[in-house]
């Protein structure tokens, strides 16, 4: 019973608050949305058109699309989050000037950002949507498959490993030059490039993947990796089981069934939820914090341990700026935001979870009523109605995706501030006055 | 115990949502209209009427002449007319009845623009599946996109359905492959 009354509790929190702060930020964040969708549309509609002319400047097109797309986001969950004051209760690493500026939360969380979109087919679909768009402005043809040049197979895997490594080069330096000069065009460029290089990475490497499985399926040894199951099959039908009938009915409610809604209902809402912790700056820890705290790095030979003292530690900071940075800057935080999501509490998960998925679907049932409204009609119509729809489904639901996610991102804090103490990350590495560097706020 | 039930809270939470994803289902790539026996209803350049159906066990067309023991055949005459300039190669027709889909037996013919032909399309059924049959029928444009589909419920009812099956069980359906005519 209990568990009940504090789920409606966290319930009527969300909610509420969601609704008040939507309702206190609207005029805000209904520009936002329409701006970050004008944003995307053009430069999709754009990469659609030069599609014929080179793919690769389509996608770059379609990158800087994202960028503009996640920079929305992040100035939409800023707005809430300003509303909430979240700023006064995040005893953030990133409340330096320039730490908190867009270019660079847009670095910060373009990985992620792609990364969502990747796993839920976001990028592929808009991949599709440039090639209908195509076919749409072009008239429909199967002799030039417009995004084949991003096929390995296609373009040749030396092509896409040299554009992927000098983007990743071209990157670094920018973000090199944009450290020393701290000028924010420079920031905002080094968003694009790493946009653009996480676009191919996405695209190429899924095919990548697909050709690697197809060379596989060609080899004698595959035949190898049949064996089991076949050894499987003979002993359960000694006793009468059709063992792959069981496993394939098994898999199949699995992967069509429960698997695409634990995705999209589970998963998804906490991904964004660790997202709008990495924009709101939790308090994350990196292998920069371990060596800032005063831990010497140790390099481990199988029969010698080799300590770097003061000496070095310059150089060593340089060597893992250099080629770890962005496992510092990414990979850690992501890593730190969904643990700190995780570790919040299974009633306030249920209530965040509960929210986020009855409002993905009303999303979806207007989109489908308003298209239902129209009635069928042929991809022509869909490509001058559809992006109306889209618009306007997008500005009602967005700002409210927005101001959820801050709300919820809010009462984490709350909640583990009820619990006497800070979250696992926050604890474990603790900010002293004497420690927090640009003027950062100490945990009281 | 406390923790056990706010995790199973949790557990309800998610398979409800899950449950809520897998009832929205995914999104319809074709905008189904009802449309009652005997009435047109339209594709794209084209008119679509189901005008009457009949059933039997033994199949006899222009190409086939058969007969199968378990199973009916159900004759669906419809009338396509092409009423626009351009007519399109890409229908798909079917049925559906108890939560299953029939293909159907052959194509269906669609004439030139000005034209209509009056055919049968044919479904092999269980006669348990005769009663709410409902033919579909959907113009697929080049481009994949939102396209309208025409539902037809064929008006069997259960009495009717075991009407049908007590007169025509043992029958002969004549499929007629029908011959282009001008629109007048």
């Amino acid at each position: 019973m209990e568990a009940v009354r504090t789920l409606l509790s966290s319930l009527n929190q969300l909610v509420t608050t969601t609704g008040l702060v939507w309702w206190r930020c609207l005029p805000r964040l209904l520009i936002t949305a329409m701006v970050g969708w004008l944003g995307y549309r053009i430069f999709a509609q754009l990469a659609a058109m030069v599609v014929d002319t080179s793919a690769w400047w389509s996608l770059l097109l379609l990158s800087i699309g994202f960028v503009v797309r996640l920079s929305a986001i992040i100035i939409g969950l800023r707005i809430a989050g300003e509303q909430l004051r979240i700023g006064q209760s995040v005893p953030s690493a990133l409340s330096g000037p320039d730490e908190s500026s867009v270019s660079h939360l847009l670095s910060r969380t373009l990985l992620p950002f792609l990364g969502i979109y990747a796993v839920f087919d976001v990028v592929t679909d808009a991949a599709n949507d440039i090639q209908v768009d195509y076919y749409v402005f072009s008239g429909l043809t199967f002799e030039r498959p417009v995004l084949s040049q991003l096929n390995p197979q296609g373009a040749g895997v030396l092509l896409i490993i040299g554009v992927v490594v000098g983007l990743y080069v071209a990157r670094r330096l920018v973000d090199w030059w944009f450290d020393r000069s701290g000028w924010r065009p420079l920031g905002l460029l080094a968003a694009l490039i790493e946009g653009f290089f996480l676009l191919i990475v996405v695209l190429s490497g899924r095919q990548l993947v697909v050709s690697i499985m197809q060379w596989v399926d060609g080899r004698a040894f595959r035949v190898w990796l049949d064996y089991p199951g076949w050894g499987l099959q003979q002993l359960f039908g000694a006793v009468g089981v059709d063992i792959s009938s069981v496993l394939r009915q098994l898999g199949s409610l699995w992967w069509d069934v429960l698997w695409p809604g634990v995705t999209a209902m589970v998963v998804e809402p906490m991904l964004w939820l660790a997202l709008a912790s990495l924009v709101f700056g939790s308090q994350v820890m990196s292998a920069a914090d371990l060596w800032r705290r005063g831990r010497p790095v140790v390099v481990q030979g199988r029969r010698a341990q080799v300590r770097l003292g003061d000496r070095q530690r310059r150089l060593a900071l340089e060597f893992q700026e250099a080629f770890f940075g962005d496992l510092n800057d990414k990979y850690l935080p992501t890593f730190q935001s969904l643990r700190l999501v995780l570790g919040v509490g299974s009633t306030f998960f249920a209530a965040f979870i509960l929210c986020y998925g009855v409002l993905t679907t009303g999303e979806d049932w207007l989109r489908r009523g308003l298209y239902a409204l129209l009635g069928g009609h042929p991809a022509g119509f869909w490509s001058v109605a559809g992006p109306p729809i889209d618009l306007f489904v997008e500005v009602l639901a967005e700002p409210l995706r927005w101001v959820l996610l801050a709300t919820a991102f809010h009462a984490c804090l709350a909640l583990f501030a009820q619990r006497g103490g800070q979250p696992e990350a926050v604890a474990d590495a603790p900010v002293r006055h004497s420690d927090a560097p640009h003027g950062q706020e100490a945990l009281p | 115990m406390r923790r056990l039930s706010h995790w199973t809270i949790a557990l309800l939470a998610c398979l409800a949502m899950i449950g809520l994803h897998t009832f929205t289902g995914e999104a319809p790539t074709q905008d189904v209209r009802a449309v009652e026996l005997g009435k047109p209803g339209r594709l794209y350049d084209s008119t679509v009427t189901v005008n009457s159906w009949t059933i039997g066990q033994v199949l006899y067309t222009d190409e086939v002449f058969v007969g199968r023991s378990g199973v009916l055949y159900l004759a669906v005459n419809v009338t396509v007319a092409t009423v626009g300039p351009r007519n399109s190669a890409s229908w798909q027709v079917g049925g559906a009845a108890n939560g299953r889909t029939f293909a159907v037996e052959g194509r269906l013919g669609v004439p030139q623009p000005g034209f209509r032909i009056t055919q049968d399309v044919v479904f092999e059924l269980s006669p348990s599946d005769l009663a709410g049959f409902t033919v579909t029928f959907l113009d697929r444009a080049p481009i994949y996109a939102f396209d309208p589909q025409l539902s037809v419920n064929l008006g069997i009812t259960g009495p009717r359905a075991d009407e049908a099956i007590s007169t025509s069980r043992y029958g002969t359906v004549k499929a007629v492959t029908g011959s282009p005519e001008v629109i007048r």
